[in-house]
């Protein structure tokens, strides 16, 4: 009697999270697959999109939407994009690699204070530092170029990626560093390469995070950049699909096959790096 | 040999030569945020925007009084309020129960199910929230066919004040969910399962073991979590900048998106300043209160 109601108890149990994870795994993917799927579709009108559009159709899907945006000029502002990005990357990761060691591992004064004071830089929004940025930017004729691009988005995640590498680093045994020094390295290199070696999670993790933030910017540099010729995947998705405020019926196709493309990169960058950034993301408190 | 190495290794560990490492940190830091904050405040107390670019000068509190005497700045505050906590209430519980759900012994497919859960994370949060801006549109939106399909009637989704709140927290539901997920079973495998057992031998149910076993182990998690989401969701500025762009009027504007708006849309650049101003005052005073409460700052430290 009583095994009976458990039996019957485990099986509502079992049906219920399955049905509650079902739902919940729909709502994750089903904007993804909508992109996708729209990315192929061959009418870009109000009418073709409807719900019968979500089961895919081989005659009915068109590679037209690719072929437009890689006509425009991709190529130009693929390569701004990954200019930037990859310019904040290496200022952020070593800045930030550099800072974590020295916060973790060196004996300096008023560290806890400098720590606290990191986490707090982390609380102010954007706005706060842009506009007065911009406008002294302006005055010293610095709007259209990238290194004062690359300072603002390094800067960002070099604060918060030295916090990280921080709190990483001080879970490393200190006998690594010890054991190579005892090996006979000199000390610059058994400090910065031994660590760097072991914190490889949060190196990749930082160096996504810079990544992607100068990659998909728009707020900053739809203020910072005017010409033509430096713009970025950003503000060409606006201009090719025309969206400024919201994508519209008649370049959906154009908009989700230029989303598509423009996220590779980041795509390819997690499936590399997976392992370390599941680690990671959990310890970090983003997004 | 060991001893000088020991001798060489405590040379590093020590004196004031070691700032040197934190140079170029203390350098992003001065130009990329202290100057810039203290530039801020100073404009907030200026008439800069675009007819005054080269002449600007000092207004005194003009702008503040404007904010709060007008009282433009009151409705802004409660609806970033209602973004931030109407935000983070509904990630954190579905990240429990979906958590709690996925941390259930002898569940099957776990890693699968998990893995496609943390999509929605892994794709750029600029790109999801552009499609979803797509998914929304009132014409051709696909959450109206659905609609449609029950019978209902097609929503102005982001063009009416209660459907835009809706919309932009489902959304940012989705953005933030898997995290919140990601990060309560962490911390929910980290509690062994002895103690599970144990609490059922003794004949508690499922409700009271999630109350007496696995909420003590997690409560430091979610309270992390709270905060850091707490700030992180008050200041994300894209959600709102992209679906509703402040709007319907100013209904859904958060201080973030009113500060930016101000300055590049309106170039009204010392409002916008002033409203940063009061941003960071009021996240200060609020994230200074919680983590007192919490400790969650010696955890870090």
């Amino acid at each position: 009697m009583n095994i009976n109601k458990y039996k019957v108890f485990d099986v509502l149990r079992w049906t219920i999270s399955y049905f509650l994870i079902a739902i919940v795994v729909l709502f994750a993917i089903f904007p993804l697959y909508y992109i996708v799927l729209t990315s192929f579709s061959k009418l870009s009108s109000i009418s073709a999109l409807t719900l019968s559009s979500l089961i895919p159709n081989l005659s009915n899907m068109t590679l037209s939407a690719y072929q437009y945006v890689l006509s425009s000029q991709f190529a130009l502002w693929l390569g701004n994009s990954l200019l930037l990005a990859v310019g904040t990357l290496a200022v952020a990761v070593t800045v930030a690699f550099v800072s974590g060691v020295a916060l973790a591992r060196l004996n300096i004064s008023g560290k806890k204070a400098l720590i606290v004071f990191l986490y707090i830089l982390t609380f102010f929004p954007f706005t706060a530092i842009v506009i007065p940025l911009y406008l002294s930017f302006s005055s010293l004729g610095l709007i259209n170029n990238y290194i004062g691009l690359i300072m603002i988005y390094a800067a960002g995640t070099a604060i918060f990626g030295a916090y990280m590498s921080k709190i990483f680093i001080d879970s490393i045994p200190k006998e690594y560093e010890e054991a190579a020094m005892v090996d006979g390295q000199s000390r610059f290199k058994s400090f910065f390469t031994i660590l760097f070696r072991i914190a490889k999670p949060v190196v990749i993790f930082v160096a996504l995070l810079a990544f992607i933030g100068a990659y998909t910017d728009y707020a900053v540099i739809n203020v910072f950049v005017t010409q033509g010729s430096l713009y970025t995947l950003m503000l060409g998705l606006y201009h090719v699909s025309s969206i400024g405020g919201g994508a519209s019926a008649v370049n959906l196709n154009v908009f989700s096959a230029f989303s598509i493309l423009m996220g590779l990169p980041i795509i390819a960058f997690y499936v590399v790096f997976q392992k370390y950034l599941t680690q990671m993301y959990t310890m970090s408190g983003t997004k | 040999m060991d001893f000088s190495s020991k001798f060489s290794f405590k040379n590093l560990k020590s004196g004031s030569i070691n700032y040197i490492y934190l140079l170029p940190i203390i350098a992003l830091i001065l130009f990329i945020f202290l100057y810039p904050i203290t530039y801020g405040i100073y404009i907030s107390f200026t008439n800069f925007s675009l007819q005054h670019f080269y002449t600007a000068t000092l207004v005194g509190f003009h702008n503040y009084v404007l904010l709060f005497k007008n009282g433009l700045i009151y409705p802004i505050i409660l609806q970033t309020l209602i973004w931030t906590v109407g935000s983070l209430v509904p990630m954190v519980l579905l990240g429990l129960l979906v958590a709690n759900i996925l941390n259930q012994k002898g569940f099957k497919f776990r890693g699968l199910l998990f893995t496609l859960i943390l999509l929605p994370w892994a794709f750029p949060a600029f790109i999801s929230l552009l499609i979803w801006s797509g998914m929304w549109n009132t014409s051709f939106g696909i959450i109206n066919q659905f609609l449609s399909v029950f019978g209902l009637p097609r929503i102005d989704w982001l063009f009416k004040t209660v459907p835009a709140w809706t919309a932009l927290i489902i959304t940012n539901l989705w953005l933030s969910f898997p995290y919140y997920t990601a990060f309560f079973l962490s911390s929910m495998q980290s509690i062994p399962d002895e103690f599970h057992e144990a609490a059922k031998v003794d004949g508690a149910n499922i409700f009271q073991r999630f109350s007496k076993v696995t909420w003590p182990a997690i409560k430091g998690a979610i309270a992390f979590a709270g905060i850091s989401g707490f700030i992180f969701t008050w200041n994300n500025f894209y959600p709102i900048y992209i679906l509703t762009g402040g709007g319907p009027g100013t209904s859904t504007y958060s201080l973030t998106v009113f500060a930016y708006n101000q300055a590049f849309d309106f170039y009204n650049y010392s409002l916008g300043a002033a409203f940063s101003v009061v941003s960071i005052i009021i996240l200060a005073v609020m994230a200074i209160f919680m983590l007192k409460y919490t400790k969650v700052l010696e955890m870090l430290t």
